[in-house]
């Protein structure tokens, strides 16, 4: 069957880049997982983590996997849009004639690290997300397409926060994911220190393309969703709201706002890739509440009380995943 | 489910059983809470599980992570509906019903488990004696007993059969009686109690029980008033006149009776006639003697005297003739009266009324001795419309008689009359309808339930087939018959033998009897148990009741 054959090729196509990736990276197996989800999701993912922590390794060794074109934007406070996007100059032919020519700038690339967006300025936040939700940009009056397969990885320092410019609840929206990535463990760091002070450097080797990123992507939109469990994702994202048909208590007491329907499309795509890597050719409750985390929570937030009781998004979402999966019942009760 | 909300039922049952509010037993609490699981089961059995709620509960009781939810939503689209359709049926291979669904006692099942075992609880603890003194276990018993004479007084009034015949009074009078009934078999109320609602009741249905008696009375007064134009417009037509009192007087007597009577009349008769031959001659001869001029003035003057005295006799006389004559004519026409209604009793529908009658009579006699009733609710209106049938037969004989309206008028009340009746013999016990049909010489039953003609008022056959000649009575006596408490009833006298009519009338002996009966009440030769009832005998015929 075509269906089963794209399902399988799918899941072993993940493993293998998963694989490469892991050649270069110690550790971090979920981190890693979730950005591939967002690759294979069409999702742009937000890193939160201390410096040092393999953020910029793991974008490099995905777009090696991948074959994809790599850039880096370290922002800075005095960056501008331009400096993201590119910009027109003035060039002059052979012949002597002058005219205005597109300098493409780093977001011209299918893997973009955007590290530390947090430090540039509103401004060239707003272009960059910008760019990050049209996918494309427009200089001069033209509209310049960016290439595809498009993701960004953007990083935030969680430390540090003076000089910085937060990014707002609607920008933060526009991200599919957004991951903490940990400290590694003992073991994870030993492993690190032995790879990177002793011997060669492994490489991870390409074992896929911009077009089969493509591809997963197609095969994902067709994985189906049954309306109980549609449902029981809806009510996820609606029991964040502080208020409202399907509210919960938690949210109520701790939320000021929250996920947007953006965040109910990042669920359910979210869950048909775990789905698909799960095996299987639906999309279970378990494979939303797996993504439940990761979508929602930087769409969730907090209010000062939230702020006073130690409360953190996750713990919000746990608790709503708690009150919903309390009304979901076995309809037949023998 | 339903075996939950059934053994809830039975518990509040139960809880309002113990409080008295309402009674049941074992039975009644065991239908309802088969009833409700039965009602249960068929309900799960009718109500079809929808397929959406049936693939999810297994989806989620078999670990199918919403496989076959999905693969029986998506049927026909998508890519993978296949290659989904193939995995879900994989799995569900390696499902086994009984591990999906294992027979385990849930809420519902250990709901309705416990509230059996607390309705089977209450109502033990409410109806078990341990948790009484054994003074509380003596009186218990006493007001059962209590509750089983009531049980035999109130069986005729509560039974469902008589209810459309009750008026609202009469319902509400039985409701109180069952439920006094209940209380006192079950013994949730105290002796003191018992017997003062006792009182309460008894009271009620002696003022019920009057009340259909006026309305008897009415009724029969109406019938005997239709009786009698019916007498009179037979007399009319036949040119016979009658005092209508003498008439009435005369009626009540019987044919042997009669004839002595009119023997008499006419010895009497002859005698004064001869009389009065004697007395004639004896002024003709006077007469002639006064014509002798030989008289002395003296003899003449006595003579005279003596003239005038037999004159006087003789005027005396002549009036007791006439009287005498009268007597006679009257004591003929009754004669005539009786054999023109003769016709009418002889008529073969009017012997089958008297035979129905003579059932409801013994029907109503056995309720009163507790017996229990031999004819149904559906006999009862057999032999109302028997009746009536019989009705259109008589109204023909009375269309030959030629007075059709004195004789319906006669039927209705006799209809009316009985229907009041019954209904006193239901509640109160007290058959005035039937008995005072007797009046009107109506047949009733006599002590071997034989039937007494129409005409006369006598039993018309004894046990030894001979006919009888002793009037039949009805007393209503109110006392204790029995050890079931005071109560009204009926006692119905009939000749304990045949033989000639007493010239002695009973209010010339009775003060001797009743001496005589004083004093074996004072000897203690009496039961005790009677003596009351002896006593009231005899109260109740000096007041002339």
């Amino acid at each position: 069957m075509a269906s089963d054959i794209n399902a399988e090729w799918f899941k072993s196509t993940f493993s293998a880049v998963r694989t490469e990736v892991q050649r270069a990276i110690v550790g971090q197996d979920d981190i890693v997982d979730n950005v591939l989800v967002g690759l294979a999701a069409n999702g742009h993912v937000l890193l939160e983590g201390m410096p040092g922590l393999g953020k910029t390794l793991l974008v490099r060794s995905l777009s090696k996997a991948l074959s994809l074109d790599f850039s880096r934007i370290q922002f800075t406070p005095d960056m501008m849009p331009a400096d993201v996007t590119g910009t027109n100059i003035l060039s002059q032919s052979d012949g002597g004639a002058r005219a205005f020519e597109f300098r493409r700038g780093p977001i011209f690339a299918n893997i973009v690290l955007a590290d530390e967006i947090n430090r540039a300025t509103p401004k060239t936040q707003s272009a960059m997300l910008e760019a990050m939700q049209e996918r494309s940009v427009t200089v001069g009056g033209k509209k310049h397409e960016l290439h595809e397969p498009f993701l960004v990885m953007a990083t935030q320092n969680p430390v540090e926060q003076e000089g910085t410019y937060p990014l707002p609840e609607a920008q933060l929206d526009r991200f599919f994911f957004k991951l903490i990535v940990p400290y590694p463990t003992k073991a994870e760091l030993a492993e690190v220190v032995n790879r990177t002070t002793g011997g060669d450097l492994a490489e991870p080797l390409a074992v896929a393309s911009a077009d089969d990123v493509l591809k997963m992507r197609s095969i994902v939109r067709e994985v189906p969703i049954a309306q109980n469990v549609l449902d029981y994702g809806l009510s996820l994202i609606v029991g964040t709201h502080p208020e409202g048909e399907g509210s919960t208590r938690i949210a109520e007491r701790y939320c000021r706002f929250g996920s947007s329907p953006r965040g109910a499309q990042s669920l359910i795509t979210a869950g048909k890739v775990y789905a698909l890597l799960a095996g299987r050719y639906n999309v279970a409750k378990e494979d939303l509440k797996k993504a439940a985390k990761p979508v929602l929570r930087h769409r969730i937030l907090l209010n000062f009380e939230a702020e006073a009781d130690g409360m953190t998004a996750d713990k919000v979402i746990d608790e709503v995943i708690t009150a919903v999966e309390a009304g979901d019942r076995d309809p037949i009760r023998v | 489910m339903g075996l939950c909300v059934g053994a809830a039922a039975s518990t509040v049952w139960a809880v309002l059983d113990w409080t008295g509010v309402a009674y049941t037993d074992w039975t009644k609490m065991g239908l309802v809470t088969a009833g409700a699981g039965l009602l249960g089961l068929v309900l799960g059995f009718l109500l079809k599980v929808p397929t959406k709620a049936l693939s999810d509960s297994i989806d989620r009781r078999g670990g199918l992570e919403n496989r076959l939810t999905t693969s029986l939503e998506i049927e026909g689209e998508g890519h993978f509906e296949s290659a989904l359709k193939d995995d879900a049926v994989d799995k569900l291979q390696h499902l086994k019903p009984k591990q999906l669904y294992p027979f385990k006692l849930g809420r519902w099942q250990a709901s309705a488990v416990m509230l059996c075992l607390l309705a089977s609880t209450i109502f033990l603890l409410g109806n078990s004696p341990i948790l009484k003194s054994p003074e509380a276990r003596k009186e218990e018993a006493e007001v059962k007993k209590l509750g089983q004479s009531v049980e035999r007084i109130a069986r005729p009034v509560t039974e469902p059969q008589n209810a459309s015949e009750m008026t609202p009074e009469e319902k509400r009078l039985a409701d109180e009686l069952r439920k006094l009934q209940q209380d006192l078999e079950k013994a949730r109320i105290n002796k003191e109690e018992a017997l003062q609602k006792t009182n309460e009741l008894s009271k009620k249905a002696e003022e019920l029980t009057k009340e259909r008696a006026k309305m008897t009375e009415d009724s029969l007064s109406k019938a005997e008033s239709a009786f009698e134009k019916l007498q009179k417009a037979e007399m009319e037509k036949n040119g016979i006149k009658m005092d209508p009192e003498a008439m009435r007087e005369l009626s009540k007597m019987s044919a042997s009776d009669r004839q002595n009577m009119q023997k008499q009349l006419e010895q009497r008769k002859q005698e004064l006639q001869e009389k009065k031959a004697e007395l004639k001659s004896k002024l003709d001869q006077i007469k002639k003697d006064l014509k002798n001029p030989n008289l002395t003035p003296e003899q003449k003057k006595a003579l005279e005297a003596m003239q005038k005295q037999i004159e006087e006799m003789l005027k005396k006389l002549e009036k007791e003739l006439a009287e005498l004559q009268k007597e006679i004519e009257n004591l003929m026409n009754s004669e005539k009266i009786q054999e023109l209604l003769k016709k009418i009793m002889d008529h073969p529908a009017m012997k089958e009324i008297q035979e129905m009658m003579a059932k409801l009579a013994k029907e109503a006699q056995g309720q009163q001795e507790g017996k229990a009733p031999t004819l149904t609710k559906e006999d009862i209106e057999a032999m109302k419309e028997k009746i009536k049938e019989l009705k259109k037969q008589l109204e023909e004989l009375a269309d030959q008689l030629q007075d059709p309206e004195a004789m319906d008028e006669f039927m209705k009340q006799m209809m009316e009359a009985m229907k009041n009746g019954g209904g006193m013999c239901k509640n109160g016990g007290l058959c005035f309808g039937l008995g005072s049909l007797l009046g009107l010489g109506m047949p009733m039953p006599g002590p071997d339930n034989d039937v007494m003609l129409f005409d006369t008022g006598k039993v018309n056959h004894n046990k030894d087939g001979k006919a009888g000649q002793g009037n039949t009575n009805l007393t209503q006596i109110k006392g204790e018959r029995r050890d079931t408490g005071e109560e009204a009833y009926i006692e119905i006298k009939g000749p304990t033998t045949v033989g000639t009519r007493t010239s002695v009338k009973y209010t010339k002996v009775l003060p001797s009897y009743k001496k005589k009966a004083e004093e074996a009440i004072d000897k203690k030769s009496i039961p005790k148990q009677h003596e009351k009832r002896v006593k009231e005998y005899f109260d109740s015929l000096t007041s002339g009741k």
